[in-house]
């Protein structure tokens, strides 16, 4: 191809490509005061919109929200219509609010490009001030925001009441296969808050690694924080959670509905956290 | 004393061999002659228990089918068809496989049992390829170490079903030779034979079998007749019975 | 040609050591560095916490598990190869290990296992049992290597498939992740638990298996001469039958399955004896030991991110073992 041949053929394939982008990406419409069809697109957001809006005003959570294992509002998400990841479910439901973590990058609105929803799009929670922000922007949208102070006001007091029996003590958020969380993390933020020190975090370890056995041994952590599913032996990897080596390390056991989330029952968390560290206090005297 | 009263076998459908009376004494070497799928190695396998057989076969009145296994092998040698050998052993491991049937589950081979396989390279003339390894010997050699390992039993019995397989004439001579020496010793030997005229030279005595059935019973001069000859193999054939053994040469087909 | 074939006791005190050596190298190595002199102490009684746990409860059980394992899965291999008169033979060649690992994956991902610890080994010991019974209908009488190899397969691709279905079908989220720790085996984080499940299976198995020695070199010389030297082939066929799936269905319980050793091991040993089946027998399972500990190490010792599974080194070692046979025996089939 000639020079001229091929400049023309480059302008006109970002001209094209200039023209399309322009085409799909309209600005988000705007949401009612008061949306009457608001469809939750991510776990963690189906917790915030399950607390904050009227049940009549939910048209549809994803389908983990009924999962005690997963949602910690799941005894709320009963009876309520769970979708599966279909852009065409969305289509159906002609939703006025969407709300995701974020909205705007899910895949199923991808595939509706001509289709302008509003989106509210919350960020993944690592600290209870983002959690706040989630509570607040999240009822605000959903036409509700006294309720979302009252729930931030509630939450204040219920932490600020908690004790810190941790006392600079080591614990260890232990997984399955041996997966540990690091610093930088919600988890990390509810052992400093009960007065614990993060394993992870003495060791230089990124957010998310893995410790063999013999390496946790040795590091003779004072605390194992584990996920309560894993209390059960189901697979091999909550099998190795529960070697032999490991049973000298008193255990801390937190459902993960209330810990994977930043959601509202991360206030159940502290608690139980702090209350279990002062029962095995007490049974060690 | 081998003794076969009624004997039949069935395979399948088929009955392939039937009606079979015979006894064979100590001392004696007899051959089992007849066309393909006459049933003669059958006939042999059922000797040995390797096949369920109707009738009775008895050996010093004790009935086969009712002996233990290591009896039986202690009794009667075999020597199956073929020159299976799965392994690289060496002819003396080989030979010494022999002594099983005699040693006791957990038991080492003894001294007695040394000299056992001694005695049977000795007399199967391997003992100079004891350190070989029999997977490489040619045709002769492994059919004389294979022997030798049959001897090792020291059975009062040996059955050999066709050891002349594949072997050329000088080394069919060893092998006829070796058997002849173990009847002329006192051991009673059944051979399965293709070859007429090997069969009429060593054995004492010649059973010709068809179709299953005992055709002709006695000693070659008395067996291998022109006429037995086209019955039963269809063959045009001359048999020279003027010296001590007949000599049988071929034609051609028998023409109806 | 003349062989280089020590006498037998020789060859089994060298395995012997050489098991030892390796058994005291896995318990000197591990994630967390201990001196020698913190384990020797540990050893003794009078160590400190960390080296007591780490070397009783993490290390010793891994190394047990590693030898009894090991030297099931030689024998196993030792013990086909006699019965079946081919050198290929061994467990995970002719499906079944693979396929005691889909007994093992029902017992534990469908909730069997919690009815009663032995329901893990009891469904491993089925699946297992399962296999070798359709290899030999698959594979009847037939001498040819060929069509034993190509039942092996064909059982072996039906065993993992099903335990993918299995993994996938399963209620637990997390079971299709550990997919490949059953079909290439780890001895990871194993406790003395699994030691305790798994000896008297490959002992009681072990035992068959060596009971049958007289029975193998008699069929050196084909089924019918076996026979007729006394040789009960039914019962024979039976202990290699019963004494291999109990065996290695136990070992696959706790291991996962882990190919090759019983395919190597005869292989490397049987220069060094007379070739007769029963010589090999005991050497080979000394040697089974050995080696799968020594793999074991390697699992250790060889940096890699993401934990190195035991097959991958097995599989590593084995295979230029199966292309030299090929080389060599050209005449195959």
């Amino acid at each position: 191809m000639t020079r001229r041949a091929s400049l023309l053929a480059a302008t006109l394939l970002l001209g094209g490509a200039g023209a399309l982008w322009a085409a799909t990406s309209q600005p988000a419409a705007k949401a009612p005061a008061v949306p009457e069809r608001i469809v939750s697109i991510n776990l963690c957001a189906d917790q915030l919109v399950l607390a904050l809006a009227d049940r009549r005003q939910i048209a549809g959570l994803t389908h983990n929200a009924a999962d005690p294992q997963m949602s910690g509002e799941a005894m709320a998400a009963r009876g309520l219509l769970l979708m599966s990841d279909s852009a065409e479910q969305i289509l159906a439901i002609e939703p006025d609010l969407i709300v995701g973590m974020p909205a705007s990058r899910s895949a199923a609105l991808a595939a509706l490009p001509r289709k302008t929803y509003p989106l509210l799009d919350l960020e993944t929670a690592d600290r209870i001030d983002q959690i706040y922000a989630s509570i607040r922007s999240t009822a605000h949208a959903v036409g509700h925001p006294a309720r979302g102070e009252a729930l931030v006001a509630r939450m204040e007091g219920e932490l600020a009441g908690l004790p810190a029996p941790g006392r600079g003590r080591v614990a260890a958020y232990y997984q399955r296969r041996g997966y540990m969380t690091g610093t930088g993390t919600l988890i990390d933020e509810l052992m400093t808050r009960a007065g614990l020190v993060n394993l992870a975090g003495k060791l230089g370890k990124p957010p998310l690694s893995q410790l063999s056995l013999e390496e946790m041994v040795a590091a003779r952590p004072d605390f194992l924080i584990v996920e309560s599913a894993t209390d059960d032996v189901t697979d091999q990897g909550s099998e190795m959670l529960h070697h032999p080596a490991l049973k000298d390390i008193p255990r801390i056991s937190v459902p993960q509905a209330w810990t994977v989330c930043g959601s509202p029952a991360y206030t159940q968390a502290a608690r139980s956290i702090a209350a279990q560290i002062a029962r095995i206090d007490r049974t060690a005297l | 004393m081998l003794t076969l009263e009624n004997v039949g076998v069935q395979l399948g459908r088929r009955s392939v061999v039937q009606g079979v009376d015979a006894a064979f004494t100590p001392g004696t070497l007899t051959g089992i002659v007849g066309p393909n799928g006459a049933g003669k190695s059958t006939l042999a396998r059922a000797m040995l228990a390797l096949v369920p057989a109707t009738g009775r076969i008895s050996i010093d009145g004790d009935a086969v089918a009712a002996m233990p296994r290591a009896d039986l092998a202690r009794r009667i040698a075999y020597l199956p068809q073929g020159q299976t050998l799965h392994w690289p052993l060496t002819v003396e491991r080989l030979v010494g496989l022999g002594r099983l049937p005699h040693l006791a589950p957990m038991s080492k081979i003894s001294d007695a049992d040394a000299a056992a396989i001694e005695r049977a390279m000795i007399r199967a003339d391997v003992q100079g390829l004891r350190t070989r390894i029999a997977t490489e010997l040619s045709g002769g050699e492994r059919a004389r170490v294979l022997f030798a390992r049959a001897l090792a039993v020291e059975a009062p019995g040996l059955i050999a079903d066709e050891p002349l397989a594949s072997l050329d004439p000088g080394h069919q001579i060893d092998v006829m030779e070796l058997m002849r020496a173990e009847a002329d010793a006192g051991a009673l030997v059944i051979a399965v034979l293709h070859d007429l005229t090997m069969a009429a030279r060593y054995c004492d005595r010649l059973l010709l079998i068809d179709d299953g059935r005992i055709v002709a019973d006695g000693t070659p001069h008395e067996v291998l007749t022109p006429e037995l000859l086209r019955t039963v193999y269809g063959i045009d054939a001359r048999v020279e019975s003027g010296g001590d053994w007949p000599t049988v040469t071929t034609f051609g087909r028998a023409r109806p | 040609m003349t062989r280089f074939a020590p006498p037998r006791w020789t060859l089994i005190a060298l395995l012997a050591a050489l098991t030892l050596i390796a058994a005291v190298a896995s318990l000197l190595f591990g994630a967390v560095d201990l001196s020698v002199a913190r384990l020797i102490a540990a050893a003794t009684g009078s160590g400190d916490e960390v080296a007591t746990i780490i070397l009783f409860d993490l290390r010793l059980p891994r190394t047990l598990l590693a030898l009894v394992v090991g030297a099931m899965l030689g024998l196993a291999g030792a013990g086909l190869q006699g019965y079946l008169r081919n050198p290929l033979a061994e467990p995970s060649v002719l499906g079944t290990s693979n396929a005691a690992a889909l007994g093992a994956v029902g017992a534990i991902y469908f909730g069997v296992a919690e009815l009663h610890p032995a329901m893990l080994p009891v469904l491993a010991i089925g699946g297992a049992l399962l296999s070798l019974a359709l290899l030999f209908a698959l594979s009847g009488r037939s001498e040819s290597p060929l069509t034993l190899i190509l039942a092996g397969i064909a059982v072996g691709t039906l065993a993992v498939a099903g335990t993918s279905l299995a993994l996938n079908m399963s209620p637990n989220p997390f079971a299709a992740m550990e997919i490949m720790t059953w079909l290439l085996g780890s001895l990871e984080n194993r406790s003395f638990q699994h030691f305790w499940i798994a000896l008297p299976c490959i002992a009681f198995g072990s035992a068959l298996l060596l009971w049958n020695a007289r029975a193998l070199d008699a069929l050196t010389l084909g089924e019918d001469a076996a026979q007729a030297m006394g040789v009960n082939l039914r019962a024979t066929r039976l202990r290699l039958l019963i004494g291999t799936a109990i065996g290695v269905g136990g070992a696959v319980a706790v291991s996962g399955s882990i190919g090759f050793i019983g395919l190597i091991v005869p292989h490397l040993i049987r220069p060094l004896t007379d070739r007769s089946p029963s010589a090999i027998l005991l050497p080979s399972a000394i040697g089974g030991a050995a080696l799968l500990t020594i793999a074991d190490l390697g699992v250790r010792i060889i940096p890699t991110t993401n934990e190195l599974k035991l097959g991958v080194v097995t599989a590593f070692l084995g295979v230029p073992v199966f292309l030299i046979h090929l080389m060599r025996e050209k005449r195959l089939w």
